[in-house]
């Protein structure tokens, strides 16, 4: 079934959205909470709340793409748990590795908690990513947004492992040159 | 600012850019190039696999099936920066008792191979979807080509594999190796498993 086809079953409130939605796109938002949790049960249970949301969020929303909207969500929603598992200090996994890594374009972290708008931050890595390479771009967003091991991106760009490493550690710099210029604090 | 306002700010990020890393392989078609151009490589291809596949039907070339050491080895050690070179000679460590004489099904996706005497010598997992490793003691050795795939292998050293992972005719592989093998017994257990 199309995108717009499950949407139209959302705004119509006909439950069939999540089936369909679960069908289309629940392997794909399992794997981006899996990569954040590492835990089956978990990311089982984010997902089943990707539904939930979405089922909440759409009306009003109407959005374009679909696997997008709910892969944010997912998102969302496993990032959430991940931060109460780490309190736990249950977490490791890729999302500790990738904090980590995302810990370079920072520095330290702020002891007074600079006051920020996230929404502002998307943007400018919006406008970060425009500029840099289609692969490297690609590399990133694998890693810091699918949180795909590196491994897993050499795997599937038939890369070395290395060659991911350096690409990273290029944007990583990049990204920390853009936002100081931004006026973020890094 | 936090380490985790960074990971927050990429969830909203554009959702081509989500799209496109979702993408795996790069298009063989890139953008700018013209039907016609890519008509004249299609052709340059076919001509090309062409070649490949009638060579040695006329006796020209090795035949693919003999495969294992054919593996073509993408590169070695990249941390030392020896990329593109073959690994030194390989001790063959290989000897009867690793060639497997019976099987056993784990689960649906898993298969245990096991020596004449019992000994388990190590499990296939052959899954439709991408699997998930944590092989923290493991360093990624290196990647050999053979025919239309690529294995990746894991050990702690050069001339021997502990893990392998391939994707082939829409399946995901690993195999898990109870001891370290010999990378060219290895490569020869993975090329028979078609």
């Amino acid at each position: 079934m199309e995108d717009f086809e499950i949407v139209e079953l959302y705004w119509d409130r006909d439950e069939n959205a999540i089936i369909q939605s679960e069908l289309k796109y629940g392997r794909y938002c399992k794997k981006i909470a899996n990569n954040i949790l590492f835990s089956n049960e978990d990311s089982e249970e984010c997902v089943n709340d990707t539904w939930i949301r979405a089922w909440s969020s759409i009306p009003p929303n109407r959005p374009d793409n679909l696997g997008a909207y709910l892969g944010k969500i997912t998102r969302n929603l496993a990032l959430n748990m991940y931060e109460k598992m780490n309190a736990r200090k249950r977490g490791k996994n890729q999302t500790r590795l990738a904090l980590d890594e995302l810990s370079e374009v920072l520095g330290h972290e702020s002891d007074v908690q600079q006051h920020l708008d996230l929404s502002t931050l998307t943007e400018s890595i919006n406008r970060f990513l425009r500029t840099v390479d289609s692969e490297a771009r690609k590399i990133f967003v694998r890693r810091y947004w699918y949180m795909a091991s590196v491994n897993e991106i050499a795997w599937d760009y038939r890369i070395t492992p290395g060659k991911v490493k350096m690409s990273l550690m290029r944007t990583r710099n990049s990204l920390r040159e853009y936002l100081k210029k931004e006026g973020f604090e890094v | 600012m936090k380490n985790t306002d960074l990971l927050r700010a990429m969830t909203d990020i554009d959702d081509e850019f989500i799209e496109e890393a979702a993408r795996k392989r790069t298009s063989l078609i890139p953008s700018g190039f013209s039907l016609k151009t890519a008509a004249s490589l299609a052709m340059v291809a076919v001509a090309i696999i062409g070649v490949i596949i009638i060579r040695p039907q006329l006796g020209l070339g090795r035949k693919m099936e003999q495969a294992p050491d054919q593996f073509v080895y993408e590169y070695h050690n990249q941390t030392e920066g020896t990329d593109g070179v073959r690994p030194s000679a390989v001790s063959n460590k290989a000897n009867e008792s690793q060639t497997f004489t019976q099987e056993e099904s784990i689960d649906d996706n898993r298969k245990k191979y096991l020596s004449q005497d019992g000994r388990e010598l190590y499990t296939v997992r052959k899954t439709r979807d991408i699997q998930t490793w944590n092989l923290p003691e493991f360093t990624h050795q290196g990647i050999y080509d053979y025919k239309d795939y690529s294995v990746h292998v894991y050990g702690n050293d050069s001339d021997t594999v502990s893990f392998a992972q391939w994707e082939r005719n829409g399946y995901h592989y690993s195999i898990s190796f109870a001891q370290p093998y010999d990378v060219q017994e290895a490569l020869k257990i993975i090329a028979g498993m078609e």
